[in-house]
């Protein structure tokens, strides 16, 4: 299975599986920097990293800004529906923010 | 009241109480804020800061009742 390392940033490991296109977050050791100070936070903590993979792969609805950051929405079942909003950063891998967003209407 | 730059997003994040956040709430594009379930603010994510904010300078002043 081929496989693309695409980045490594920090210890921070976004790795492809090119025939399957997953992609796998490593986020055991440090990402970025304010992601991984608000996944401990206990609201936060909760949104499990399954789910924002579902949420990059499955999004409802995709905006992508004029900063180049991609703003992705997908309802978690396992949350009750609530609509999960994660932020990529504009190389389009790097997750910058997940949260539930009452705001959405899908 | 904490106060955190992140550098590499250009991400600022003030939070004023460690309070348990019931909701984040967009308040514009680049602007987050973090309610408590009675609804007040604990903390705040500014995006792009630097382009809202004169960084990296720093004040702060206490004015005497």
């Amino acid at each position: 299975m081929a496989v693309d390392l695409v980045r490594a940033r920090n210890a921070y490991l976004v790795v492809r599986l090119r025939r399957l296109g997953l992609w796998l977050i490593d986020l055991s050791d440090e990402g970025p920097r304010y992601f991984e100070m608000m996944r401990h936070r206990p609201d936060r903590a909760t949104i499990r990293l399954e789910w924002i993979q579902w949420v990059i792969d499955n999004p409802k609805r995709e905006v992508v800004r004029l900063d180049g950051r991609i703003r992705r929405w997908a309802a978690i079942a396992e949350a009750e529906g609530r609509y999960l909003r994660v932020v990529l950063l504009p190389d389009g891998e790097t997750v910058h923010n997940a949260f539930f967003d009452r705001s959405f209407v899908p | 009241m904490k106060v955190k730059y992140f550098e590499e997003t250009d991400t600022l994040y003030i939070e004023f109480r460690a309070a348990e956040v019931a909701e984040t709430r967009e308040l514009d594009e680049d602007t987050l804020l973090d309610l408590d379930a009675d609804g007040r603010v604990c903390a705040i994510t500014i995006e792009h800061a630097r382009e809202r904010g004169e960084f990296p300078s720093f004040s702060y002043e206490q004015i005497p009742a």
